[in-house]
């Protein structure tokens, strides 16, 4: 009797023990099933839209500009992204904090339309083949290749930053602005318009290396190359834009004549000259090309007296204004200038040939000649100088063009380091690149630089001895009174 | 709940543990403001993000004695025996540890009201930071706590909540090595390269998935999203939970 | 009121507890019983929900402990056999504590720890930390911690284990006193300690209940034999064969002999314990054997269950 009771009993206690233990492991599975679907809910499908970009200027989400290219490119488009690393985990203090991030967020809104892979040329060498059949690329590794159709565009991390110039004296590259979506999204819209150009630079006129305006160019789609000036100067068939830029002497006999003949054949061409370390050169070649399309660049420095145009003291820095034919190419009304020649009509002018003023001065200008011994002479009354004009051939198809500045302020390495790739000036010489190329045609995709966070101190701030005191507040004080109460506490409990 | 919290609250500052641990991170984290300061530019967010690394020796210290402590003293038998919620015992030693981490940060604060006062910048980025700091300090304390509940000894916890912590932070390392481990095993067994490959990266994707630090990467530029906080908190939630089964097992358990 | 109805407990394939029922009146102090291992601890264990029960249940006041488990609680105050203190705290912070785990109100808790602290005599060492206070300090301490919450039912697992004599004393007057309001169960393993302070016993062993009796029935079962100690100088063996021959003698063997001083261990049957000892000493003083030592021998709890197992 009682042993039948005994084994009931048994029986029963393993239910209630197997109840309870069922009961503890099932919640944790179905805790962790509601877990695992939760966050995979999160992750794949809301966390496109709980996704919320607080920074500054927003550096690692996408512009408005780049959102409605991409919602304009149709739905089959794919642009590949490719890293050509093994994909960044740290970070931190490199310049691809502001790209790996970005890049995400293109992938993420583009719809599919642009993906974002990383590979390591080094592990995966069949890489390269695979995006460049021709080989006609230059896909180096820690670079990033944007390609589209078959063609590609190679975009190194330090080329999406500008830099401040005066690096070299610190030793150290010094970032200005953030200019990854503007590089990355240009790149994707030059290759998907289909526009392609190419530039040459005359160099070799002692004039100044062009690797910013450069920049810009390639943003714009526009390959560019050099073309050194010597006694067998040609120009190449492939040219669609020469620069000489910031020569500090006069251009040879034989370029000017090459040069002519480029402009018979409806070549277009921009010149930038300033007046700085050469007040000297008086330009008689250039001149020359330039008398044929109607302008001349004069061999004085034009100085503003109109209070509210000085920027410097001496009225060489000043503001310009900008004629009203080209008010659109920026969105500010007036321009820097520095240190400008006149540009001015030619005295001899062809009647087919329309000139028009891009940027003037106050009414209050003067021109000033620099003597031999460094000292002024006023050689014209106060008038409206123009800094930078245009000339065109009229009435025909393909005529040559040219923009032709006084400053440097426009085109120079040293101004548009400083000032980045979103200053007026450098929008103002975009648009005159897309003018003269015929670009507004394909796309005038205008997307900003970003500014860079900057968490240095007031240098008055950050003195040694403040690092000091900080030093012995945070390292000694705070640890050493904690550490003393810890002893205090101990030894007061101790005895209680 | 309440009255845990305030009981585990109050003994860290009863006993060396809680001034030894903020002492610590006092230390440390002025020791990176310092640094930073002398150059002459502080950005908050790296100091957080360094602070991050701490997280493998103080959790540890401020976790181990949680429940290991009482089961060796035998005081646990009053949340058995005591008309609370044994869950709720949990969530009030996590709580209190959690705060004791929110009273360390306050040095964080302090510095970033200096930073402030030397006109340096604390923007969105470093806020960024300091949130996903509280988040992975959930995840963490936590684990810790979980290791507290599973023995009775404090050294085992706090080695093995060590060794957690340390996995998850080396998580992104341990993910690279294990894919291309298993992607060079399968070559080895002749599979073909590609799809070797492709497991191996399937593999090193599917730990990364794991990875708090990766997930969170982006706060500190100010890009702030809510799946991995949510991966932060449901974590630290089946952690809690299976803590608190753990404490229940003790009811119905054989031994 | 405690009742409880067949409660059993496995530890794998042991058996801790096997079937064990029985109840406890309002305001009755019951003594619990048993050789170490028999289940004592574990059966205070479910009943205080520690442990969840293999089968069988435990109702505290009505409530079950199982469903209702946060009513059954309140009901009752428990000190384990290691009374649940934390070291590093002083005894009115760890009060404190046991007041706000056991959700006694703000308004009433003053008042109520004062009480608590006068009855058990706490009030000097109030503000002073428990890991430095002696071991009687510290069981009351764990009595103190009981009482909070004003349950109507005490258990004390072994309260007076590890105590010195006076300490033992003192804390069975407080038990004396609390039982007064109080259902109380405790459980030891010295018989003489639950005769002191209970009104009924539950002896257990092996997992099983052994016997439930009052004190005076189980002193009536127990009077079947008693035993007495006589050590004593002189020829063992002849005094040895005279005890023998009393009435009422059923045994008598020496257990020590120690050059001249013999231990011998004398059962009496019959309820003539008391008048056998008259006619030991006239035995003795006959033989001009001097009388050492001379003092009835209390049971071992192992003999009672051997009795109360051979008297059933």
């Amino acid at each position: 009797m009682s042993k039948d009771k005994k084994n009931t009993k048994s029986a029963v206690t393993d239910n209630r023990q197997k109840t309870l233990k069922l009961y503890s492991v099932g919640t944790i599975v179905i805790l962790l099933v509601i877990v695992v679907a939760a966050n995979i809910l999160f992750d794949s499908i809301l966390g496109k839209y709980l996704t919320f970009d607080f920074s500054l200027s927003n550096q690692n989400s996408i512009s408005n500009e780049t959102q409605d290219y991409l919602d304009s490119l149709s739905a089959d488009t794919n642009i590949r992204v490719v890293g050509l690393m093994d994909r960044p985990t740290e970070l931190n203090n490199t310049p691809l904090r502001y790209i790996v991030p970005l890049l995400d967020d293109y992938a993420t809104k583009s719809g599919g339309k642009v993906t974002v892979e990383y590979v390591n040329p080094e592990t995966y060498p069949s890489i390269r083949q695979e995006l460049d059949r021709e080989g006609q690329y230059d896909l180096t590794a820690d670079t990033f290749a944007v390609c589209y159709q078959g063609k590609i565009v190679s975009i190194s991390p330090y080329d999406c930053f500008t830099y401040d110039t005066e690096s070299s004296s610190y030793g150290y590259y010094v970032p200005t602005a953030n200019a990854v979506e503007y590089t990355f999204t240009n790149a994707m819209a030059n290759l998907t318009s289909g526009f392609s150009a190419k530039a040459y630079f005359v160099t070799g006129v002692e004039s100044d290396s062009s690797e910013q305006l450069k920049h810009i160019l390639s943003s714009l789609g526009i390959d560019s190359a050099d073309l050194p000036v010597s006694s067998s100067f040609t120009i190449p068939e492939d040219c669609n834009l020469i620069f000489i830029n910031n020569p500090q002497t006069d251009i040879p006999q034989n370029v000017a004549s090459a040069l002519n003949n480029y402009i018979s054949t409806g070549g277009d061409f921009i010149v930038a000259v300033n007046f700085y370390n050469n007040v000297s050169e008086q330009y008689p070649n250039l001149n020359s090309v330039l008398n044929e399309m109607n302008l001349n660049i004069d061999t004085y420095v034009v100085k503003e007296n109109h209070p509210e145009y000085v920027l410097d003291n001496i009225g060489f820095e000043a503001l310009v204004d900008i004629a009203s034919n080209y008010t659109d190419f920026s969105s500010s009304s007036q321009l820097r200038s520095g240190y400008a020649r006149p540009v001015r009509k030619y005295d001899n002018p062809y009647s087919y040939i329309k000139t028009d003023v891009v940027l003037t001065t106050s009414a209050y200008a003067t021109a000033v000649k620099i003597n031999e011994d460094g000292g002024q002479s006023q050689y014209e009354n106060e008038d409206t100088y123009n800094v930078a004009m245009y000339a065109t051939y009229e009435g025909m198809k393909d005529a040559p063009c040219c923009y032709v500045f006084g400053t440097s302020y426009f085109t120079s390495d040293e101004y548009i380091s400083s000032y980045g790739y979103n200053d007026a000036n450098v929008q103002f010489l975009r648009n005159c690149i897309r003018d003269i190329t015929g670009m507004n045609n394909f796309n005038n995709l205008q997307v900003d630089s970003k500014p860079l966070d900057d968490y240095s101190f007031d240098s008055t701030k950050a003195t040694a001895s403040n690092a000091s005191v900080m030093t012995v507040i945070f390292m000694i004080i705070i640890p050493l009174a904690l550490v003393i109460a810890a002893a205090v506490v101990y030894a007061k409990r101790k005895n209680l | 709940m309440i009255a845990v919290f305030k009981r585990e609250f109050l003994s860290y500052f009863r006993s060396p543990v809680g001034y030894i641990a903020i002492a610590l991170f006092s230390f440390l984290s002025g020791y990176i403001f310092v640094n930073n300061f002398a150059t002459g530019a502080v950005n908050i967010a790296s100091e957080v993000i360094s602070l991050r690394s701490f997280f493998v020796v103080i959790v540890p210290i401020i976790t181990m004695g949680l429940f290991a402590e009482d089961k060796k003293r035998g005081t646990e038998i009053l949340y058995y025996t005591s008309p609370i919620d044994l869950f709720s015992v949990v969530a009030g030693k996590f709580l209190a540890a959690f705060c004791l981490y929110g009273i360390m940060f306050v040095n964080v604060f302090i510095h970033m009201i200096v930073t402030k006062s030397c006109d340096g910048i604390v923007d969105i980025g470093a806020w960024g930071s300091v949130i996903v700091f509280f988040f992975l300090a959930m995840l963490f304390i936590s684990i810790g706590i979980f290791a507290s509940a599973i023995t009775d000894s404090q050294i085992i916890a706090a080695i093995f909540s060590f060794i957690m912590i340390m996995v998850i932070q080396l998580l992104s390392t341990i993910s690279s090595l294990a894919g291309n481990a298993i992607a060079a095993f399968l070559s080895m067994l002749g599979v073909a390269s590609e799809s070797s490959n492709s497991v191996g990266e399937a593999i090193t994707n599917g730990i990364n998935w794991l990875d708090p630090f990766a997930k969170t990467s982006d706060f500190r530029y100010g890009s702030f999203s809510v799946a991995p906080l949510v991966f932060c908190i449901s974590f630290a939630i089946v952690f809690l939970f299976l803590t608190f089964r753990v404490l229940e097992k003790k009811r119905w358990a054989k031994s | 009121m405690i009742e409880i109805n067949n409660l059993v407990k496995h530890y794998g394939d042991k058996k801790a507890v096997n079937g064990i029922s029985f109840t406890v009146e309002d305001d009755e102090v019951l003594g619990f019983l048993g050789p170490n291992g028999a289940g004592k601890s574990t059966t205070m264990n479910i009943i205080t929900g520690y442990l969840s029960s293999t089968s069988g249940t435990v109702k505290v006041n009505g409530h079950d402990i199982l469903e209702e488990p946060e009513l059954a609680k309140k009901d009752i105050g428990y000190l384990p056999e290691l009374p649940p203190l934390y070291l590093d705290m002083t005894v009115l912070e760890y009060l404190n504590y046991i007041c706000d785990i056991k959700q006694v109100k703000r308004s009433e808790r003053k008042e109520q720890l004062a009480k608590i602290i006068a009855m058990v005599k706490i009030t000097d060492v109030a503000d002073r930390l428990i890991g430095n206070l002696s071991k009687g300090y510290k069981q009351r301490v764990g009595i103190a911690q009981a009482l909070v919450g004003n349950p109507s039912i005490l258990i004390l697992d072994e309260p007076t284990v590890g105590l010195d004599p006076n300490q033992i004393i003192e804390i069975r007057k407080l038990i004396r006193t609390l039982a007064k309001d109080h259902s109380v169960i405790i459980s030891s393993h010295i018989l003489s300690e639950i005769q002191e302070v209970c009104d009924r016993v539950v002896i257990i062993n092996k997992g099983k209940v052994a016997a439930i009796d009052t004190i005076t029935d189980l002193s009536k079962r127990l009077a079947g034999s008693s035993k007495l100690l006589l050590s004593f100088k002189g020829d063992a063996k002849k005094i040895m064969n005279e005890i023998r021959s009393l009435p009422g003698v059923s045994d008598c063997k020496i257990r020590i002999s120690d050059k001249d001083i013999h231990e011998a261990e004398i059962t009496v049957t019959g309820n003539s314990a008391s008048d056998i000892r008259t006619s030991i000493f006239y035995v003795m003083s006959r033989n001009s054997s001097p009388i050492m030592e001379f003092r009835s021998l209390d049971p071992t709890l192992e003999e009672i269950f051997l009795s109360i197992t051979a008297g059933t």
